[in-house]
């Protein structure tokens, strides 16, 4: 009996309890699994493939083809960063420029070899994207890189806010079929430490490209070309606009090769000059942009002279005073544009040459001529022209044409005129022009050298055109490819040349 | 007669000896038994030094206090700094070694605060919420320079590491993020490691789909949730900053806040983060 109450006493002592337990508990938590963490000693800090810095064999040339970089665009860059490629155009001879605001463009890049734009945030004039494609066209180099890192930042507001700069960048690439997508590219499988970095190992068959086995862009534009593409990206590599591979081209050359376009700056400045082939890559970019087949003409007087001139004196002239200020003048002038001059009766390998003659000798110089198919012949003195005036350039600019049969033609040697004729060379293009009071330039370019060749009306006409094109500018004269035409004072109007230039 | 009858076999003593008494002993008793509770940690903001200290100090009053069966993460945040993000995660990894431990996401639970969600036992979300953008962001330190006034002893005693070592290790980082994703979803995970690394911000529907949460529901639902992996019922649901006398205090702002007064959705200090930056706005 007494055991029965102890156990009714312990069974209303634990239910209360039980029931309780049991209220709030259903059963022991216990996991089913363990709890796994990252094993984060095991995680690394990636490491990129680097190279040794690349020496090469210093060039040097007697005139530095010249590279100019435009700073004028508010060219999102420093100079500092771009040294390995300057250093790179330095190695290989070349003279490194920097734009300047003051002088238009077009007049800048006649001197240029090269023209790099770099990431520009300010639109080019219609003028000066005339001049670069005109650059283009006479096989200048022209090197553009947009970078979608490369931003303008707003500061009028606390919140930076970004402007893509491509479409700048687009508006000089497109008249040679290159445009930047608005986009960056990226690849989640293969990348260098950042799914931005892009990792590229299948090259096309172009300069650029040789010696590369794997290159690394830090943050890329894709760019749009229907030409063949420098380089290609691998089908995991994605546009961020469409989220979607396969073809992505990230470097694209147009003008017959003379326009490169590179949608990543980043690669070049350090230490990302330093991974993988970056370094060949901006060497091969230094070697693109000497290697272009720059053809001037005389718009792009003074900048003719790819060597030292050399002017030509024949054995059989004697200098008189007029000759003897004239290379005077000419060598002044030319001191100034970095030219040295020298006398020789023969041109000289390795030397541009200026040759100078009057009309009357032309036959003297006819082999640096005969390439422009000169003619020459007499016409009656026009009554009505006014006395000494100098033929007018607006009407030179009309080709004159020339009736065949009134008159007689003779290439050479020259006729000397009567008193009541006066001699006129036939000029292709330009038609007839008379010798009285007009200078003509010919400009004969050739892989040897290049002859620059002037023509007046006698030795004091000679000594002020030398002193006009010793001036740097033909700005007074009518220019067209290869010929120009100046005004000259006219021998019998009583003024001396020798007063304007002594 | 009937009533009669045990009085007589017991008496009143033996009644109160062998009944009252030990009615009243087992109730009063059992009321020691605690009545369990879900715990709440809220997080309304971006993760760094004092959220996450607070959130620390939550999860160790949930750890050491047995009353507490199941802790309920509401989120609703941007995510923060790495070192805050990954100090909440493994306090939570010792936790959930005995308790489970739910995500509700509120609004948000991006980068650092889906990290955190990650190495929780179940994840709700709603429709809308923003879940993911899985990755590391940071500002690229200054190129180090030296200067006139300041003298250290070794090149990036004032820089810390060169600059591109600090882009690699945002990428050593995010291997341990996509680790830390991998191993809390498991076999969950419908997507390739790809796709979540692509730092996109999903809808919860969308996030559902490709199992980075598990369930969308609300928080009544995360209570039912929680009590049936810790098997409790009836249980209380109690905030525990309360329970942890963790006293309102209005920190300063984690956010670089503008001339007026508001705050940005940019961290004050360069750094590198778990963090979700909306845009910046296009220029007018």
């Amino acid at each position: 009996m007494k055991a029965f109450r102890i156990v009714i006493a312990i069974l209303l002592f634990v239910i209360p309890i039980g029931a309780r337990t049991l209220w709030f508990y259903q059963g022991v938590y216990q996991r089913s699994a363990p709890v796994i963490t990252p094993d984060y000693s095991s995680l690394t800090v990636p490491q990129p493939l680097l190279s040794t810095p690349i020496s090469d064999k210093s060039i040097s040339y007697p005139m530095a083809p010249i590279v100019l970089f435009d700073v004028n665009h508010i060219d999102l860059y420093l100079f500092s960063e771009i040294k390995p490629l300057t250093d790179a155009l330095s190695t290989l001879g070349a003279s490194v420029r920097i734009t300047d605001d003051n002088i238009l463009l077009s007049e800048q890049l006649k001197q240029a070899n090269a023209y790099v734009v770099i990431a520009p945030v300010v639109p080019f004039n219609p003028l000066e994207v005339t001049a670069i494609q005109d650059f283009v066209h006479r096989g200048g180099r022209l090197l553009v890189i947009s970078d979608p890192t490369r931003n303008t930042l707003s500061t009028s507001s606390t919140l930076p806010t970004f402007v893509q700069p491509v479409d700048i960048a687009n508006f000089i690439l497109e008249p040679f079929g290159i445009t930047f997508n608005n986009d960056y590219v990226y690849n989640l499988v293969e990348n260098e430490a950042n799914f931005r970095n892009i990792i590229l190992k299948d090259f096309g068959k172009h300069s650029i490209s040789e010696g590369l086995t794997e290159i690394v862009l830090y943050g890329a534009h894709s760019i749009k070309t229907a030409q063949t593409p420098v380089f290609t990206a691998d089908p995991d590599t994605l546009s961020s606009l469409t989220d979607k591979g396969g073809n992505v081209v990230l470097a694209a050359t147009g003008a017959d090769g003379n326009v490169l376009a590179i949608g990543d700056f980043s690669f070049m400045t350090a230490p990302f000059i330093e991974v993988a082939d970056n370094q060949i890559l901006v060497k091969n970019i230094s070697r693109f942009l000497l290697s272009g087949t720059r053809t001037h003409d005389l718009t792009d007087y003074p900048y003719l002279f790819s060597h030292p001139a050399t002017f030509l004196v024949k054995d059989s002239s004697t200098s008189d005073r007029e000759t003897v200020n004239m290379m005077g003048t000419l060598q002044k002038g030319l001191a100034l544009l970095n030219i040295s001059f020298s006398i020789a009766n023969k041109p000289q390998e390795g030397k541009d040459l200026i040759v100078t003659s009057t009309f009357k000798k032309a036959d003297e110089i006819k082999e640096y001529t005969k390439s422009f198919n000169l003619s020459f012949s007499t016409e009656p003195l026009p009554t009505a022209e006014p006395e000494g005036a100098a033929v007018q350039l607006s009407e030179l600019a009309k080709p004159t044409p020339t009736p065949i049969g009134t008159e007689t033609l003779f290439p050479f040697p020259v006729i000397e005129p009567t008193p009541s004729t006066r001699l006129v060379v036939n000029l292709p293009g330009f038609g007839k022009v008379s010798t009285v009071g007009t200078g003509v330039i010919l400009y004969l370019p050739s892989p040897e050298r290049n002859t620059l060749i002037l023509f007046a009306e006698n030795s004091q006409a000679l000594l002020e055109f030398a002193g006009i094109i010793s001036s740097g500018s033909l700005s007074g004269c009518m220019i067209q490819q290869d010929i120009a035409l100046c005004p000259l004072t006219p021998a019998d109007s009583g003024s001396s040349g020798t007063n304007r230039f002594p | 007669m009937i009533a009669a009858a045990p009085s007589k076999k017991w008496g009143t003593g033996a009644l109160l000896l062998f009944i009252v008494l030990p009615l009243i002993a087992g109730i009063l008793l059992s009321l020691l038994v605690p009545r369990p509770i879900i715990g709440i940690i809220y997080l309304n903001d971006a993760i760094y030094s004092n959220t996450a200290q607070e959130m620390i100090t939550q999860i160790i009053y949930a750890r050491e206090h047995a009353e507490v069966r199941a802790v309920i993460l509401v989120l609703n945040s941007p995510g923060g700094t790495v070192t805050d993000t990954e100090s909440v995660y493994m306090e939570l990894a010792r936790l959930r070694q005995n308790k489970p431990v739910i995500t509700m996401i509120e609004g948000m639970a991006a980068s650092g605060a889906y990290y955190i969600s990650s190495g929780t036992d179940y994840i709700l979300a709603k429709p809308s919420s923003e879940v993911g953008n899985v990755g590391v962001i940071g500002y690229m330190p200054s190129p180090p320079t030296i200067y006139e006034e300041v003298y250290s002893t070794g090149p990036y005693k004032l820089w810390g590491s060169p600059r591109d070592t600090f882009m690699r290790e945002m990428e050593m980082m995010k291997g341990g993020f996509l680790k830390a994703v991998l191993l809390g979803r498991g076999q969950a995970l419908k997507v390739p490691s790809e796709v979540v690394l692509r730092g996109q911000i999903w809808p919860g529907t969308e996030a559902l789909r490709m199992g980075l949460i598990d369930e969308l529901g609300t928080q009544s639902r995360a209570y039912e949730k929680a009590a049936q992996l810790a098997r409790i019922t009836h249980a209380k649901v109690e905030d525990l900053r309360t329970l942890a006398g963790i006293p309102s205090i209005v920190p300063a702002s984690f956010f670089m806040l503008t001339e007026d007064g508001k705050s940005t959705s940019y961290p004050k200090e360069p750094g590198i983060y778990y963090l979700y930056i909306p845009p910046m706005e296009k220029q007018p």
